[in-house]
């Protein structure tokens, strides 16, 4: 299943209950559906906020296949140097922005992981889906980011 | 003990309620519902009131939270970054393991204090 979304945040939330709707219809085990729900939103919360930074309306796409588990791609369209793995979420930490003003203050998520994380730590939410997901893969390019997530079926 | 700002039974149109209420010496927030990029908006003016408003020693109950997503944690972060500015406390209560296991990933566990009762949180700090 591929979804669209405009970059808007409050569609999120209806991209974390199909993602759950579908894990569940793969048999995935109930432990990681509470992963796959946080993963999937700080995924497509990362893309919404990476359209809007580079000032695009242009749909934030989820990919959601089943199977021997479950993958979850992410894809947003905000030019980037082509890069994987550390480079790109290096790339990603360096090119977030915030464009709802929502972290325009010290509580922002950005200053709370420059004082958590250090350059040896996948950054930010790269990092806390990295923790999610059974497996990851982060790259980027000029045609945008693709963050992908697998959670295997222990079936 | 400083008025409290009134944000009893507040409810965004997006199932965040926030609770407050004073224990002691301490101001206890408890919440209900979902933390995530659109609610968190809610919770961080909440806490900035209550600081703004002397209430420096805090308890953040997410015991009836649902889901909190990093959004969350970085209003959390804030939170705790405006009540040590002032040397005061922020305490979380949670017993949940999908929401320790977030604490966990993200290094938090290390930045709060996290306890398994409201009690434990007002005896300890």
């Amino acid at each position: 299943m591929t979804l669209a979304i405009p970059p808007q945040s409050g569609l999120v939330r209806f991209v974390r209950l199909i993602a759950v709707a579908l894990a569940r219809l793969n048999g995935i085990e109930d432990e990681s559906i509470d992963d796959i729900r946080l993963a999937t939103g700080e995924a497509c919360n990362r893309a919404v906020a990476a359209n809007r930074t580079a000032a695009l309306d242009a749909p934030v796409t989820v990919e959601i296949s089943g199977g021997r588990g479950l993958v979850v791609t992410v894809r947003d369209r905000q030019p980037l140097p082509p890069a994987n793995g550390m480079q790109a979420a290096d790339l990603l930490r360096q090119s977030a922005g915030d464009p709802d003003g929502a972290a325009a203050d010290d509580s922002s998520r950005t200053s709370w992981f420059d004082d958590l994380f250090d350059d040896s730590v996948l950054p930010e939410v790269i990092g806390l889906i990295a923790g999610l997901a059974d497996d990851l893969t982060v790259q980027t390019g000029p045609a945008g980011t693709s963050v992908t997530m697998v959670w295997r079926s222990a079936g | 003990m400083p008025s409290l700002p009134n944000l009893d039974h507040e409810r965004t149109a997006v199932d965040l309620s926030l609770d407050t209420r004073t224990q002691g010496e301490h101001t206890v927030v408890q919440i209900t519902g979902e933390i995530d990029v659109y609610t968190a908006p809610k919770l961080r003016e909440a806490l900035i009131d209550l600081v703004n408003g002397g209430h420096y020693h805090l308890v953040v109950d997410v015991e009836r939270v649902e889901f909190l997503d990093s959004t969350g944690l970085g209003v959390l972060v804030g939170g705790l970054k405006r009540v040590r500015a002032h040397d005061g406390t922020l305490a979380v209560v949670c017993t949940q393991e999908r929401l320790l296991k977030i604490f966990r990933i993200t290094g938090l566990t290390k930045v709060f204090s996290i306890r398994d009762s409201v009690d434990s949180a007002v005896a300890g700090s």
